[in-house]
C-alpha cells in the first residue's frame, strides 16, 4: 500500500459505550487509500455502525463512550481537530435519509453546510453548483424535503456532505429504503463520484453483493474486528448474503388444501387526507400462501396494508375472513390480522421484553391461551431470552425487530403483514423471519410481505405489483419476470433467477 | 440542462399570501401584537369576531395545512373544559340561571352567575385567540427564514436555529404521534379518544415509545448539523437575506394602529 496515498489510518482502535458493556470496536488496524470503493459488512452488532461512526469522527467527539487508539485523516490525527474541521474531510450519510436532512428545502439544505463553514457566498454558490451535478439534483431545486421520495432524500442527503467540500464518503446502508430506480440512481452518483472525482467512498451494508461492481475492496467484520480484507479480484463470494437454500424449502411447500378467501377487495380506494393514494384495487388472497407487495417507492405498498387495517380512510368493498372490515375498528381487527410496521421502535409500548410479548394477547383478551412454556419458546428461538425483563428500548435494532415479530407471532393472527421486515437486517435475523413464515405456511396461514429485497423472488408464491397507486399486474414470480423487468419494479438479475 | 445555473435569491420557493412574503421577525411582532390585545380586551364581541376573522383567513385555500378534524375535537373539548370549570366555580355577579330547575327545595341546584359566564367567555377566548393566531404563523413561515432574520438583528445563530427547529419539527412529531397511535391500534389497544378507556390507554402507552423516537430525532439531527460544522465558526454565511421591507412595518404600524382604535373606542 502506498503511504502517501493513505488518507485514513485507524491505529489500534477500541472503543465501548460504557464500561458495563463489551468493546464493539477491538484493537481495530485500518488503512484506507485514496479513490477506493470499500465495502463494509458483518452480522448485526459486528461494529459497522460504530466504525462509520469513529470514521466521521463522531467517535470521540460527540458520541459519549471508552475510546482508545489512534484515527488519523492524511496524518492529522482527528483528535486534535474539532468535529467541524473533520467534516471537511469527510461526511457520513445516515441509513434513513429522513432524520438527517434539517431544512425545509433542497436549496437550504444544500446550502446549510457551507453556510456553517462560513464561506463567501461565491464559494457557497460554486459548491452547490457542483453537488446538483454531481447528485443530478437540479430539477428538485426548489422543492420542499417534505415532498421528496425515499431516494430523493438519499440523493439530497449525499449532495449536502458533498457541499462540505470532502474527499471521504461514509455511507450506512444507502440503498435499504430504495426501490431498484432509486437505487440504481445513487449507485450511478457513488461510482461517478468515486471514478470521476476520486473520492474515497465507503459503504456499510448487510448486501455487499449490491456493489460487485462498484466496489475494489471488502471489508468483513466480526464482534469488532477486521475478519476479512478483501481486494476485487479476492472475491468470489459475498458473506451474509442469504442462502437460497433455506429459501427454496419454503417456496417447496406446498400450500394446505383448501385454500380459502382471507382478504377480498373490489374497487377499493384508499385516501390519505383528501388525496387518493390507491385507485379501483381488486384482489382475492388466500390462505396458506406467502404474498409479497412490491413496487417503487410512492407506489401504494405500505398505504395497502395500513387500510386493511382501518387506519385509512377507504372507499369501496373490503373483507376480511368473510367479514366488512370498514365496520371493525383497528384494535379488534388486530386480532385476526397482524401488522409489522416497517421501524420497530414504533411498535414497542412495554417496560419489559416479556410484557412486551404479552400486550397484544392481553389487548385481545388472548393471554389464557398464551402458555408460560409457549413465552419461553419464542424468546428461546428469537436469542432473547437474556434480556426477558430487559426493557425493549435498550435493544439493538435487529432485537427490536425480532421482538416486535415474535410479540405478533405469539397469538398467531390469521393474516400477518410486515412492512419491510428485513431493512437493516443480517442474516441471522433474516433467517429467524424464515422460520416464523415457513411455520405460518405449513399451519395453513397467509402472510403478506413489503420489501425491495431481491430474495423474495424465490420466497414469495404470489407477487402483488403496485404502480402510481394501482394494482398493475398479480401473479407467481416467474410469471411476472418480463414486466417485472420491463418496469424496472424489481432487482431481477440472473443470479435469482436459477 | 442547468449546467450554469447558480442559485439566487428568487430561487428559493416563492410564497403567495402577504402573511408568506411578510418578514418573518416582523410577522412574530405581529402575532405577539395581537395576543397582547386579546389579553387586555374584555369586549367579547370584538374578542370573538377576530377569532372568526382569523380562523376564516386560516383556512382560507392558500394554506396548504389545513387543522384535521381531531384537532378542532380536542380543542372544543379543552374549551369547554375551561368555560364550565370558570362558570360552576365563579359564584360573583348577578345569578343568571340554576343548572337544575329549582322546582323542589332540595338541592343541589348549581347556580350560574354572571361573572363565572363572563370569564369562562373570555378564557375560552383568549385561548383560541392564542392558538389560533400561532397557526398562522407556523404555517406561513419557514422556520429557517425566522432564524435567519433574527440573526440580521445580531441575535447568535445557535440560538435562533434551536427556536426555528423548534418549529420545523413540531409537524414531523405530531406525525409521530400518529404513527404510534396507529401502531397501538394494530396492536389491540383501544386508544380512541373518543372513550375514557381510550384516551387513559393513549397516555399510558405513548409516552416511551415519544421519548425514544424524539431522543432519536433530537440525537439523529444533532449528528446530522454537527457532522456539517455546525457551531464551527461564530458568524455563518447566509446564502439568503431576509430583507426587512417598509411595505412589512407599515402593515405592522397599521395593525397597532388598528388595534389601538379596537381598545379605546
Amino acid at each position: 500500500m502506498d503511504s502517501n496515498q493513505i488518507i485514513i489510518q485507524l491505529n489500534d482502535v477500541n472503543f465501548q459505550y460504557s464500561d458495563s458493556q463489551p468493546k464493539v470496536i477491538s484493537n481495530m488496524c485500518l488503512k484506507i487509500q485514496k479513490a477506493e470503493f470499500i465495502v463494509i459488512t458483518g452480522k448485526s452488532g459486528s461494529g459497522k455502525s460504530t466504525l462509520a461512526l469513529i470514521l466521521s469522527g463522531f467517535i470521540p467527539h460527540l458520541v459519549g463512550g471508552k475510546f482508545e487508539g489512534e484515527v488519523s485523516y492524511q496524518g492529522i490525527e482527528t483528535q486534535t481537530l474539532t468535529l467541524g474541521e473533520i467534516s471537511q474531510l469527510a461526511g457520513l450519510v445516515h441509513q434513513d435519509p429522513e432524520n438527517q436532512i434539517v431544512t425545509s428545502n433542497v436549496l437550504e439544505e444544500l446550502a446549510f453546510g457551507p453556510e456553517n463553514l462560513n464561506l463567501s457566498k461565491d464559494e457557497i454558490t460554486k459548491r452547490i453548483k457542483f453537488c446538483l451535478s454531481a447528485t443530478n439534483l437540479h430539477e428538485f431545486i426548489s422543492r420542499s424535503t417534505d415532498e421528496l421520495s425515499g431516494g430523493e432524500k438519499q440523493r439530497v442527503a449525499l449532495a449536502s456532505l458533498l457541499a462540505m467540500g470532502g474527499s471521504v464518503l461514509i455511507l450506512d446502508e444507502p440503498t435499504s429504503y430504495l426501490d431498484l430506480v432509486n437505487r440504481t440512481q445513487v449507485l450511478k452518483t457513488l461510482q461517478s463520484l468515486n471514478l470521476l472525482q476520486e473520492m474515497t467512498i465507503i459503504v456499510i451494508d448487510h448486501q455487499p453483493e449490491i456493489y460487485k461492481d462498484l466496489l475494489t475492496r471488502l471489508i468483513v467484520l466480526d464482534e469488532g474486528r477486521i475478519s476479512g480484507d478483501y481486494i476485487k479480484d479476492e472475491i468470489d463470494f459475498f458473506p451474509y448474503q442469504v442462502p437460497l437454500k433455506s429459501l427454496e424449502s419454503i417456496r417447496d411447500l406446498s400450500a394446505i388444501k383448501p385454500m380459502t378467501n382471507v382478504i377480498k377487495t373490489k374497487n377499493y380506494n384508499v385516501f390519505i387526507k383528501k388525496n387518493r393514494i390507491l385507485s379501483n384495487i381488486s384482489l382475492n388472497l388466500y390462505s396458506g400462501l406467502i404474498y409479497g407487495i412490491i413496487g417503487r417507492n410512492g407506489s401504494g405498498k405500505t398505504t395497502f396494508a395500513n387500510s386493511l387495517l382501518n387506519l385509512l380512510i377507504t372507499k369501496g368493498d373490503v373483507s376480511i375472513l368473510g367479514e366488512n372490515s370498514t365496520k371493525i375498528p383497528t384494535y379488534k381487527l388486530a386480532k385476526d390480522c397482524g401488522l409489522i410496521f416497517q421501524n420497530p421502535n414504533h411498535q414497542i409500548f412495554e417496560q419489559t421484553v416479556e410484557k412486551e410479548l404479552l400486550f397484544a394477547p392481553l389487548n385481545l383478551n388472548l393471554d389464557s391461551q398464551i402458555t408460560a412454556a409457549k413465552v419461553n419458546q419464542l424468546l428461546c428461538d428469537s436469542s432473547l431470552q437474556q434480556y426477558t425483563n430487559y426493557p425493549p428500548f435498550g435493544l439493538s435494532f435487529g432485537e427490536k425487530r425480532r421482538l416486535t415479530v415474535i410479540s405478533v407471532d405469539v397469538y398467531t393472527p390469521s393474516i400477518l403483514i410486515l412492512d419491510e421486515p428485513f431493512i437493516g437486517q443480517d442474516r441471522y435475523n433474516f433467517e429467524f423471519i424464515l422460520k416464523i413464515l415457513e411455520k405460518r405456511k405449513k399451519n395453513g396461514l397467509i402472510s403478506i410481505i413489503i420489501s425491495h429485497r431481491k430474495e423474495l423472488f424465490n420466497l414469495v408464491d404470489k407477487f402483488i405489483v403496485f404502480d402510481e397507486g394501482r394494482l398493475i399486474a398479480e401473479g407467481s414470480p416467474e410469471d411476472l419476470v418480463p414486466l417485472l423487468k420491463n418496469k424496472l419494479l424489481y432487482p431481477i438479475s440472473h443470479e435469482v433467477l436459477w | 440542462m442547468k449546467d450554469n445555473y447558480i442559485p439566487v435569491n428568487s430561487d428559493w420557493p416563492s410564497f403567495t399570501t402577504p402573511t408568506r412574503t411578510m418578514n418573518p421577525v416582523i410577522k412574530f411582532l405581529a402575532i405577539t401584537l395581537i395576543a397582547i390585545y386579546y389579553f387586555i380586551i374584555t369586549d367579547l364581541i370584538r374578542m370573538y369576531s377576530l377569532i372568526f376573522i382569523v380562523l376564516i383567513y386560516y383556512n382560507f385555500k392558500s394554506f396548504p395545512y389545513q387543522v384535521s378534524k381531531p384537532k378542532y375535537r380536542f380543542l372544543i373539548i379543552f374549551s369547554l373544559l375551561i368555560f364550565l370549570v370558570q362558570a360552576f366555580a365563579n359564584n360573583q355577579g348577578k345569578l343568571v340561571f340554576y343548572l337544575i330547575p329549582r322546582i323542589i327545595e332540595v338541592g343541589p341546584f348549581i347556580p350560574i352567575h354572571e361573572n363565572g359566564l363572563f370569564l369562562g367567555l373570555l378564557l375560552v377566548g383568549r385561548f383560541w385567540g392564542v392558538i389560533t393566531i400561532s397557526w398562522v404563523f407556523i404555517d406561513s413561515t419557514n422556520p429557517f427564514d425566522f432564524a435567519q432574520s433574527l440573526t440580521q438583528l445580531k441575535v447568535p445563530y445557535r440560538l435562533a436555529y434551536s427556536l426555528s427547529l423548534a418549529l420545523r419539527f413540531t409537524p414531523v412529531l405530531n406525525n409521530e404521534i400518529m404513527t404510534i397511535r396507529n401502531a397501538q391500534q394494530t396492536r389491540g389497544l383501544n386508544t380512541n379518544p373518543n372513550s375514557l378507556k381510550g384516551t387513559f390507554n393513549l397516555l399510558k402507552f405513548t409516552l416511551f415509545p415519544i421519548i425514544s423516537s424524539t431522543l432519536s430525532r433530537i440525537k439523529d439531527i444533532t449528528l446530522s448539523m454537527e457532522g456539517r460544522a455546525f457551531g464551527l465558526y461564530v458568524d455563518r454565511t447566509p446564502l439568503k437575506e431576509i430583507p426587512f421591507r417598509i411595505s412589512d412595518m407599515m402593515l405592522y404600524l397599521m395593525l397597532m394602529m388598528v388595534l389601538w382604535l379596537l381598545l379605546i373606542i
